[in-house]
């Protein structure tokens, strides 16, 4: 693939860095010539001195044949500019890095209106994966679909009060809007029906909503070790994302923050947490909040050695579940020998996360309604997300039942305005819903190729 | 320094090399010459010796390589090549010499055409078309032309490739480094088929175009007659070969863009505009200045064209003595000698883009003379020129500077006539070719000495690398030059970690 980066940052040099491992022609542009002298000595890569939303700069680096223009620049009015005009001048996708909480209520809205094939939100996707560690610790691997209204989780049944159960006997009793869409057994994987009996040791993937699968880890029992109380150091974009999606699961909240202005903006926008405005470093400020007594403590100051600092007070104050945010991949290495398990750092889950859809556009070259796509039970797996954008006939408007489909596919959930649905035979796939397909290792790279 | 990967690029190269000697062996044989049997020992050579350097690093070596590592091999491959290029000369016995040799092979893979032998006549077919050969890869690059062959992963090999290829910002024409070498090739393959076509079509016989279409090519200037051009009367011959090594004078990217149709960026190149207003003032001037000497204008036009392309690509072709020609006329071909092509293309010489840089430079200058607070950039086709270029146009100008100084001073030694040391010292650091007087259109260089004959040698290796590579490696040999890092003396504990 020809793929376009504009704006080399950390993000746009590990960028760099990965597709070119995974074979791709890639150009870069920057307005710093020294950092792109620097990038050009590093890799096989041809650079463009300029603005990422600059025609001649694009042009230059031969956007018309590009499949792919990534525009991770600092602003986020020059990665959707960036994107519009290359999108303009005939990139095939385009990805931008938005991170604006303002604009974050209408990602949608921009994406499909100014020809945006996927925004990125570092912090965004940092708070869903702190978010997941905090929920589901029994959790392997959390995928999020349809930004974050489809999960798709993936754990291991041990002592489950679903060994030896029907799956259809599991629906009925459960009575829980989730599937379960793959089941690994003994190295050999099953895309399973309702007469499928699910035993311990198997690892099982479940779709649905976050809310739903919730639910469902709460009903079998799986969720016992999930948090209960949080304390977030530092009132930046990542604790603000983070503290919403704990306050929407009910858990007990407390920020710290310095600055007297965001907390003001945290509390207002926060009406379920409790803002406390003081310094993180402060023990008996942390003391006097109750550190001894929350279930998690993340760190999330803009100095990487602080939260370092901080989770390690944490951990000797027998807090449980401690989250440290390290960006500096050289700090990365030092923590591994401190104890801190959790550790996250937006910008390699960022690079990380467009790496995904690079890859899932390799997968599916040739078809551009492919909007996602994970590999399951260690690749035995996909579960590749359509957008159905126009009538297709014999698929759209039918009921599922009526349709012929494929063995070894199944139909594990469809978003249809803004709500997702997990499909029974009554549901239909209608144009402009979000479809999302699990498949046993064979290539979907169209929806019409579920038909039979 | 990771020495390791650069004994495995040497031995590439060297192995790229013995490939190439095959060629000269299938023409000696075509010729029924007795040739092909040395040529054939001289590539099994070079092939054995490359196969060793290859072998030496072992299979898993570190194959990360940095600027130092791309400017040592690069110095050191050129090196290499030539002195393996020169075992066929000696083995024949058509130079028995070993300078002499040396002298001849790097005159020329770096596209000088400078020659020490006084009878080109007499040399047999393979060694006539092994030494015009050398042209045509040298022209593009030696490494350039691996690069096409072996894969380089990493991005050392830009280094390399920058090194390599002339001008004062090399870049890419497509992302991947192999593909930007494959194009630059097979635009070089195409123009120099086209041309000898073209020979072909005007009369001259298939052995002597092809030759002369290397020479051209690489704008080296070997050519197969005591006269060069001039033993060829047809105008036709000399007005193609003219046409064509401007058109080697020019940047190859180019070429590249008309092929995508992106004829703007050719019509605002200002490169090109300088060149081609170089070449017309040049030659209307010497055909003015000459024109009482010849007969007929049209003449005096095509000896004046001629020799301007000739100079100013640094090619070296001769089809008229312009020793006789006025002062004036030998004045204007000696200065064309320091301008040179085109950056990117395969003309050597000082470049026309670092001239215009360096104007746009002093006019910058004067104008902050007068108000000082002024603020103004250089600008190069309509885009601002980098801090990092200007300045390194600037220190290569001086650097140029002081290396030809330091040439004329030790050619002196021999005891030659100013005029002499000057223009040689000229012709062999452009890679021109011919000089004046004794060393000039129908003179050659095997009067000099062997000591001047190596310095013209390691002078005009420096001139096809642009200085840096052989400055390097000459720094890192001599460890005080090291940044004050006493590179030498740590090398025991460094190499744990770099190697």
């Amino acid at each position: 693939m020809y793929v376009v980066i504009a704006g080399i940052g950390k993000v746009g040099r590990t960028l760099v860095e990965q597709l070119i491992l995974d074979g791709h022609e890639v150009v870069a542009i920057d307005p710093d010539e020294g950092v792109l002298e620097h990038l050009s000595a590093a890799y096989d890569v041809m650079t463009v001195c300029g603005s990422g939303a600059s025609r001649n700069a694009l042009n230059e680096a031969g956007i018309s044949k590009s499949s792919l223009m990534i525009s991770s620049t600092g602003t986020d009015e020059m990665n959707i500019l960036g994107c519009m005009i290359a999108r303009r001048l005939g990139a095939r996708h385009t990805v931008a890095r938005v991170r604006n909480t303002e604009y974050f209520n209408q990602l949608e809205f921009m994406r499909d209106n100014l020809g945006l094939s996927m925004t990125i939100n570092p912090e965004l996707i940092a708070a869903r994966e702190i978010f997941g560690t905090l929920r589901f610790p029994a959790a392997q691997k959390i995928e999020y679909f349809s930004r974050g209204k489809v999960q798709l989780v993936e754990f291991k049944l041990e002592h489950s009060q679903l060994d030896g159960i029907k799956l259809s006997e599991f629906y009925r009793k459960y009575q829980l809007k989730i599937l379960v869409g793959t089941v690994l057994r003994d190295d050999h994987l099953t895309i399973p029906n309702g007469d499928f009996v699910l035993h311990n040791g198997d690892t099982i993937t479940v779709a649905g909503s976050p809310s739903e699968v919730e639910r469902f880890f709460r009903a079998i029992g799986a969720l016992r070790s999930g948090v209960r109380s949080a304390m977030l150091i530092g009132g930046s974009r990542i604790s603000y994302y983070l503290a919403r999606m704990l306050c929407n699961s009910g858990v007990e909240l407390t920020i710290v923050d310095k600055d007297h202005d965001r907390c003001m903006q945290l509390s207002e926008m926060l009406p379920g947490a409790t803002v406390i405005e003081g310094n993180g470093a402060d023990h008996e400020l942390l003391a006097e909040e109750g550190i001894s007594r929350t279930d998690a403590f993340v760190s999330l100051t803009g100095i990487d050695e602080e939260n370092i600092i901080l989770s390690l007070y944490a951990k000797t104050q027998g807090v449980n579940k401690v989250i440290t945010k390290v960006n500096n991949t050289d700090l990365r290495t030092i923590t591994g020998g401190l104890g801190l398990d959790s550790i996250v750092s937006p910008h390699d889950l960022t690079a990380n996360h467009i790496l995904r859809y690079a890859r899932s556009l390799q997968n599916a070259l040739g078809s551009n309604n492919v909007e996602t796509l994970y590999k399951l039970s260690g690749g035995r797996a996909e579960a590749v997300e359509f957008r159905v954008k126009e009538n297709i006939p014999g698929l759209t408007g039918i009921p599922l039942r009526d349709l012929t489909i494929k063995r070894g596919i199944l139909v594990a959930s469809i978003t249809h305005n803004e709500e997702v649905i997990v499909p029974l035979g009554d549901d239909m796939i209608r144009p402009g819903d979000r479809v999302i397909i699990i498949s046993d290792d064979r290539r979907i790279s169209d929806i019409t190729d579920i038909l039979a | 320094m990771n020495i390791k990967m650069i004994l495995r690029t040497l031995g590439h190269i060297l192995l790229t090399e013995s490939l190439l000697l095959v060629l000269p062996v299938l023409v000696s044989i075509l010729y029924g010459e007795h040739d092909a049997l040395m040529f054939l020992i001289s590539a099994a050579l070079c092939g054995a010796v490359g196969a060793f350097l290859s072998w030496v690093p072992g299979r898993h070596a570190d194959s990360s390589i940095h600027a130092r590592e791309g400017f040592v091999i690069v110095a050191l491959a050129w090196i290499c090549v030539s002195l393996f290029g020169a075992v066929p000369f000696i083995l024949t016995g058509s130079i028995p010499g070993f300078f002499d040799a040396f002298f001849e092979t790097v005159s020329g893979f770096t596209t000088t055409g400078a020659t020490i032998l006084t009878d080109v006549e007499v040399l047999s077919h393979g060694v006539m078309f092994w030494r015009s050969f050398t042209h045509w890869v040298g022209g593009m690059g030696v490494l350039v032309f691996m690069l096409t062959v072996v894969p380089m992963t990493g991005g050392g090999a830009v280094y390399i490739i920058r090194a390599e290829m002339p001008g004062p910002a090399p870049g890419k024409l497509v992302p991947r480094l192999k593909d930007t070498a494959k194009i630059l090739y097979f635009l070089y393959l195409i123009l120099t088929l086209l041309e000898v076509v073209l020979l072909c079509a005007g009369g001259m016989p298939v052995f002597d175009s092809l030759v002369h279409s290397f020479g051209t090519a690489g704008t080296g200037g070997f050519g197969i007659w005591n006269n060069s051009i001039a033993h060829y009367e047809s105008s036709y011959i000399h007005w193609v070969i003219c046409i064509f090594m401007l058109l080697f004078g020019v940047n190859f990217n180019l070429y590249y863009f008309l092929m995508l149709r992106h004829f703007r960026d050719v019509w605002k190149n200002d490169e090109l505009r300088v060149y081609v207003l170089i070449v017309v003032a040049a030659v209307a001037l010497i055909t003015m200045n000459i024109l009482d000497q010849y007969d007929a204008f049209s003449t005096a036009l095509r000896d004046a064209s001629f020799q301007v392309a000739s100079i100013i690509t640094t090619t070296g072709y001769v089809t008229a003595n312009y020793d006789l020609w006025p002062e004036f006329s030998k004045t204007i071909l000696v200065t064309l000698m320091f301008i040179g092509g085109c950056a990117g293309s395969t003309g050597g010489g000082i470049k026309v883009s670092r001239f215009i840089l360096m104007k746009r430079v002093v006019c910058r200058g004067i104008k902050r003379m007068i108000h000082p607070r002024s603020v103004g950039v250089v600008k190069m086709d309509g885009k601002t020129a980098g801090d990092g270029v200007v300045e390194g146009a600037g220190v290569y100008l001086m650097v140029y500077c002081a290396i030809a100084t330091g040439t004329v001073l030790l050619l002196s030694l021999d005891g030659f006539s100013f005029t002499v040391n000057f223009s040689a010292m000229a012709s062999c650091f452009n890679n021109v070719g011919p000089g004046l007087d004794m060393v000039g259109a129908v003179g050659n260089y095997s009067a000099y000495s062997a000591f001047s004959k190596f310095v013209l040698s390691i002078v005009m290796l420096a001139g096809r690398l642009e200085i840096f590579p052989m400055l390097i490696l000459l720094t890192t040999l001599i460890p005080r030059f090291n940044g004050g890092k006493r590179y030498g003396k740590n090398r025991s504990n460094r190499s744990s970690e770099e190697i």
